[in-house]
This record gives structure tokens, C-alpha cells and sequence, in this order.
């Protein structure tokens, strides 16, 4: 591998991680507070960026502003379907994951019938490329980098610094402690789903002018958000953090030197480190409430 | 209401129901060829399986129109029942088995997915079903088989005329890079374009495959630009995928040209890639523009356009399937599936011309199926010039493909 290789690997390595640690975390944080795995992540990802198509695409709001109301109005469909779904099956954790994935095949179904099935473009915002020594990097990548990277350092504050952000973390340790404290936790595990949903959608929204726009558009982020979230260890933000760089660059330089055969590696490693470490990098020991 | 007033009224409607179900199974029996068809309505196929849907209902009311099929003094209307295969091929037996023991049909077209079709075929061959598909599989799909034809013309047909054409255009191209999905289709594809590309005196430099799905190609292409090639061939990728990868291969700074044996209409890819990145494009999908457009396809445009509005680039590929079969049916003078595919082969041995809509097509391929159930047409190449596709040439397949130097896959 040259060194212009090498370097073009690493920076597009360091894009690649931060958009999987983008689409984790809303993953893990409905883990940590619900201890549910939601299956429906990657439709509401599809969400975002059929919002931003819309907002910022087809009706000229700008885009930033798209992203935002685009997530915004996520986390309402995240609050709905916590209240009318989720919530009910809170004592039966295999039926509120299947009740996920019902919920996802629908919102994927209705989106197939509202927005049909052809591939939708969101323009490019950044264009321009940099390129240093035959090394390239493109705007728009870059702008992604900084705006996951931001997002993810904002979550991680206010879940350590906010008084709503530690009453979610009361909720994920033991409710009924937070219950006891004077904590809704009715309420918090739907603001916890609400940030959950935003952040998914936000992810959808950000990176819809690098790919396209279509109901199936979750599919393949979900697989990769779920390998980093069991990774990083069910529930751990920082966890998500640390495994979606570990999965970015395994994947990068194994899918450059090797090809497709690289994709499994991300899998062989969830694979080894569960034998060894159950509970993922910097996961904890939970119990179900 | 009183009883006497009660009778009335429900022997009035037994009466009329009765009439509407001797009616309807009266007009059903009577003047219908049923046509089952299988292919992607939902799911990552979806786009191509509705331009299949659509071409053929169009086809089929055109046919209809013009008085239907008539067959030893019967006239009779085509009716097309579509069902969807998710482009798998669990979904694609289900179908098959639908249509062929409930719906009772004689005659499938379809489908696009490789996957598919290797699964219905023993179910369709066994039961004497006569099957006009749109796939790409490999060479097995034919080899041995009689009801099976094939109407779109596989890539190993195409490969050596296009790139022969591309390198009278482009003289520098000698270093190519194939990329593809890592499936049936995607095999079939790098087989026939690199098997091509090297018969050609050109080299293949990088082969590479990508999981349906891949979103970031930016590590496979990093790979392969390290190797210098002049032109990319995507044939396979669907036109999101080939969007993408042109896209990210001129952000990593690659210059040269793009080919894809397939459709890529450029407002599929366009807006995606960035227009001024696929500006050069070549494919063999065809638009209603350019020198080499024949009259017939111009009028399909024209037809679909009316009838749809917006053109699906797939539904062209797909429109002769049932031609095709309609042209069996009334040159055997028969609805007897052995007697359409006796038809169909005398063809292919006399080498008797037919005209589609590209313009005029034989049955061949004996060289490398066994048999003549390839339908070869007329290649179209076309390009995108100012976000349109133009179509600047023609050429006729290769019978016999190139040679294989080695396995792709």
C-alpha cells in the first residue's frame, strides 16, 4: 500500500466512523433506557432523509433548518410511537422488539406507497473537493465528519451535564430508584425516544446528499449500527463511540486491501469479542426490570 | 318489510348474481389468453419489476386494440397477470406456483432476478410452460431447456459489440476496472464484460464486487484507482449504485470514461451523481433522441409517455417479451406451448429475421446454450449529453461470445 494510499484510507476511514457512531447512538440510547432493541431505528433514519428530501429537496428550505424540523418531527413520530406501542409492551421485552420490527415494515410499506420506489437525489450542499498530495477528501464529507462529530460530543454532554440528560441515565440504571427520587419515568422513556428517533432522523437527514433517498435506505446502516452498539457494549454511548471508529477502520483498510470479501471482518470481530467480552468494550453487566 | 316482499327482492338478486357470474365466466372463458408475469414489484427491484409491469400491460392493450391474437379462427385478448417476486427466489416459486396451478396459465414472462428464475424454472419446464424471460443468468438458464427463451439479450451477446464500438470512440481506452454486485446477475455481468474487454486487446486491471446494499464505495475504489484504469464497466449496478460509484470515483479524482451494459436513464443517475459527472456516460439504454434511434422505438416512447407519463428507462428492455410470444403463437397457428416452441426454434435454425423494437432481432446463441432460444437484437448505445440520453449508434450482438480467459468470479 503506498503512502497516498494509506492516508486516502485513513481520512476516508475517519468519515466512515463517525457516520456508523451517527446512526448508533440513537440505537443504543433506546437500549439503555428501555432495554429494547428497536428494530424500526433504520426506518425512522429513512424518515430523515425523506424530510430533508422534501424540506430541503423539493420545497427550498434551507438545509440545516431541513435536518432540524426534519429530526424534530421524528422525535414526534418517536414520542407517538412510544405512547401507543412500546410503552404497553414494557414488561414483555421480546414482544415490544417484535412490535418494532412491525412498526418498521410499516413505516418502510407506507413510505414504498407514498413516495414510491424510485431512487430520490438530495443536491449536493458542499461541493468542492480537497485534495493534499493526491489525497482527496470531499467537502461534503467533511461537513458530515463535523456535524456527527458535533452531535455526538452534544449527546454526550447533555446526558453528563443536564439535569434531563441525568435523569435519563436514573432511568437506564433503575427506574425504580428514579421513580422513587420523584423521576416520571413514563416520561423520560418518551423524551429518551424522542432524542432516540431525532438523532436517528438527523443521521438520515445529514448523510441523504451523499447517497440516496429511498424507503430501503435504513437497511444496511441498522446492520451496521447494530454491530457497533454490541460492540461498544448494549447501552454505552462511549462504547458506541469507541466501537464505531474500531468498525471504520477495520472495514476501510480490510475492504481496500482484501474487497468485498473485507465486509466480514466486522462481523468475525462481534463474533470473537462476545466469546471473550459479552458485554462489548465498554459495556455493563444490566438486569431487566 | 313482508315476507312475499322479502322473497321477491332476494330472488331478484340470486337472479342477478347468477347473471353476472355466466356473463363474466361466459366472456372469461371464452376469448382470454391468460399471460402470467413475475417480477420485482417491492423491494430494491421495484423500479425495474413496474417497467417490466407496465411495458408488457402496454404491449398487451396494443395487442388488444389491434384485435387480439387470433389463433385456427379464434380471436382471442391477452390478459396479463402480474404477480411480484421481491426479487427472491422464495417469492419467485410462490408466484410461479400461483399462477401456474391456480390461475391456470400456459405462458409466463419474466423475470428480471436471476435468483428467481433458477428457482421456478424445474416447475415451469416440468410443466410444459412456455417462459419468455428478462433475466441475465448465466448460460444454465438456457442450456438444456425447452420452453425457456430468453427476449433481453445477455450481457455476453452485448459485451464484445459495445466495447468494440467504445474503443473505435475512445482509442486511449486501454485499462479497464469492472465493478458489480456480488450475485447471479453481477457474475453473469463480469464474465461476459471482461471476457470481452480482453478479447478486445484491452485489460482488465480490477475486478471487483460490492454487497447489494453498499452505500460506500469509497474503499473499493480507492483500490482500484490505484490501478490506473481508463474506463469503469458497471454492468449489474443498478442505476443508485452506478450513481454512486461515479460519483465518489470523480470525488477520489478518476477522469475517464464510464460504460454500463444496462439502463441507466440520466435522471436516475443525474441528480444523484452530479450531472456534470455523468456527462459522457455510455450505456446501452436508449432514449427517444439521436441519430441511431429507430422510428419503432420512438414510437414506444411516444405510446408509453401518453399512457404513463413518465418513462421507466427498464420498460423498453421488456416490451417484446409478449410480442415475442404472441409471434409464436400465431406463427405455430396454435396455443399449444410444444407447438409455439417448435415455431420458435425453426426460427432460430433458418436464421428468419423478426422486428422488435430496437429493430430487427434473430433467435441464436445454439454455439453456446445448445439450443436457439436467445433472442439477439439490435444493440443501441447510447450517451448522456446535456442530461439527456442520445443514442449515437448501432451495432448487432455476438452470436458466439469472445472466449473466456479465466473465471471472473
Amino acid at each position: 500500500m503506498s503512502e497516498q494510499m494509506f492516508f486516502q484510507v485513513l481520512v476516508n476511514a475517519i468519515g466512515l466512523s463517525l457516520i456508523y457512531i451517527l446512526m448508533a447512538m440513537g440505537l443504543t440510547l433506546v437500549f439503555s433506557i428501555m432495554r429494547m432493541i428497536n428494530f424500526a431505528h433504520s426506518e425512522l433514519y429513512m424518515l430523515g432523509g425523506f424530510s430533508v428530501y422534501f424540506l430541503f429537496g423539493q420545497w427550498g428550505i434551507y438545509y440545516w433548518l431541513a435536518v432540524f424540523v426534519g429530526a424534530l418531527f421524528v422525535a414526534v413520530v418517536g414520542v407517538f410511537l412510544e405512547w401507543a406501542i412500546f410503552r404497553p409492551l414494557r414488561h414483555d421485552l421480546l414482544a415490544a422488539c417484535l412490535a418494532s420490527l412491525g412498526v418498521g415494515i410499516m413505516l418502510q410499506t407506507g413510505a414504498l406507497l407514498a413516495f414510491g420506489e424510485r431512487d430520490k437525489d438530495v443536491a449536493t450542499v458542499y461541493k468542492g473537493i480537497i485534495e493534499v498530495s493526491g489525497v482527496y477528501f470531499p467537502l461534503e464529507r467533511l461537513v458530515i465528519v463535523v456535524a456527527s462529530a458535533l452531535l455526538a460530543l452534544a449527546l454526550i454532554i447533555f446526558i453528563n451535564k443536564f439535569r434531563l440528560g441525568q435523569a435519563l441515565q436514573a432511568v437506564a440504571q433503575n427506574p425504580d430508584a428514579a421513580a422513587l427520587v420523584g423521576i416520571n419515568v413514563n416520561r423520560m422513556n418518551g423524551f429518551g425516544f424522542a432524542v432516540a428517533s431525532g438523532l436517528a432522523a438527523a443521521a438520515g437527514g445529514i448523510i441523504s446528499p451523499l447517497v440516496y433517498v429511498t424507503p430501503y435506505m435504513g437497511s444496511t446502516p441498522l446492520l451496521k449500527a447494530f454491530i457497533v452498539v454490541i460492540m461498544g457494549g448494549l447501552g454505552s454511548i462511549p462504547g458506541a463511540v469507541l466501537a464505531g471508529f474500531v468498525l471504520g477502520f477495520i472495514e476501510q483498510f480490510s475492504l481496500t486491501l482484501l474487497g468485498y470479501v473485507g465486509n466480514i471482518f466486522g462481523f468475525l470481530i462481534v463474533m470473537v469479542l462476545l466469546v471473550f467480552r459479552p458485554r462489548g468494550l465498554l459495556g455493563r453487566e444490566f438486569r431487566v426490570h | 318489510m313482508n315476507r312475499t316482499k322479502l322473497f321477491v327482492v332476494l330472488g331478484t338478486v340470486a337472479v342477478l348474481l347468477c347473471a353476472i357470474v355466466w356473463v363474466g365466466s361466459a366472456v372469461a372463458k371464452e376469448k382470454t389468453i391468460l399471460v402470467g408475469d413475475i417480477n420485482p414489484l417491492t423491494g430494491k427491484g421495484a423500479y425495474w419489476g413496474i417497467g417490466a409491469k407496465t411495458a408488457l400491460d402496454l404491449n398487451a392493450e396494443k395487442i388488444n386494440k389491434a384485435g387480439g391474437v387470433t389463433v385456427q379462427g379464434e380471436t382471442y385478448k391477452i390478459k396479463m397477470i402480474h404477480e411480484d417476486d421481491k426479487y427472491t427466489g422464495a417469492a419467485g416459486v410462490a408466484a410461479a406456483n400461483k399462477l401456474i396451478f391456480t390461475d391456470k396459465v400456459k405462458y409466463l414472462t419474466g423475470p428480471l432476478s436471476s435468483a428467481s428464475v433458477m428457482a421456478f424454472q424445474p416447475i415451469t419446464e416440468s410443466n410444459k410452460v412456455v417462459l419468455i424471460c428478462d433475466t441475465y443468468a448465466p448460460p444454465e438458464l438456457l442450456r438444456g431447456k425447452k420452453y425457456t427463451f430468453r427476449a433481453i439479450t445477455a450481457p455476453v451477446h452485448v459485451a464484445g459489440p459495445f466495447y468494440e464500438w467504445m474503443k473505435k470512440k475512445y482509442p486511449h481506452m486501454k485499462k479497464g476496472a469492472h465493478i458489480t454486485p456480488n450475485d447471479a446477475t453481477g457474475w453473469g455481468s463480469a464474465q461476459g464484460d471482461n471476457d470481452a474487454i480482453v478479447a478486445l486487446g484491452m485489460e482488465v486491471v480490477a475486478n471487483e464486487y460490492y454487497e447489494r446494499g453498499t452505500e460506500d464505495f469509497t474503499p473499493m475504489l480507492t483500490r482500484i484507482l490505484a490501478k490506473g484504469p481508463d474506463f469503469f464497466a458497471m454492468g449489474g449496478t443498478a442505476p443508485g449504485d452506478a450513481a454512486l460509484i461515479i460519483k465518489q470515483a470523480r470525488e477520489l479524482g478518476f477522469k475517464g470514461v464510464f460504460s454500463h451494459i444496462g439502463m441507466l436513464d440520466p435522471n436516475d443517475i443525474g441528480p444523484i451523481a452530479g450531472w456534470q459527472n455523468v456527462e459522457g456516460v455510455h450505456s446501452t439504454a436508449v432514449g427517444p433522441v439521436g441519430p441511431a434511434c429507430p422510428e419503432s422505438m420512438k414510437e414506444f416512447f411516444r405510446d408509453y409517455k401518453a399512457k404513463y407519463g413518465e418513462i421507466n428507462s427498464f420498460a423498453p428492455h421488456i416490451y417484446d417479451m409478449l410480442s415475442i410470444l404472441v409471434m409464436g403463437m400465431k406463427k405455430a397457428d396454435s396455443l399449444d406451448g410444444d407447438k409455439i416452441v417448435e415455431v420458435l426454434e425453426k426460427m432460430g435454425e433458418t436464421r428468419e429475421e423478426f422486428q422488435t423494437i430496437w429493430g430487427k432481432a434473430i433467435f441464436g446463441g445454439k454455439g453456446l446454450y445448445g439450443n436457439n432460444h436467445q433472442c439477439l437484437k439490435q444493440i443501441l448505445i447510447s450517451e448522456i449529453q446535456n442530461r439527456k440520453l442520445v443514442t449515437v449508434g448501432a451495432t448487432m450482438p455476438w452470436e458466439v461470445p469472445p472466449p473466456s480467459v479465466k473465471k471472473w468470479r
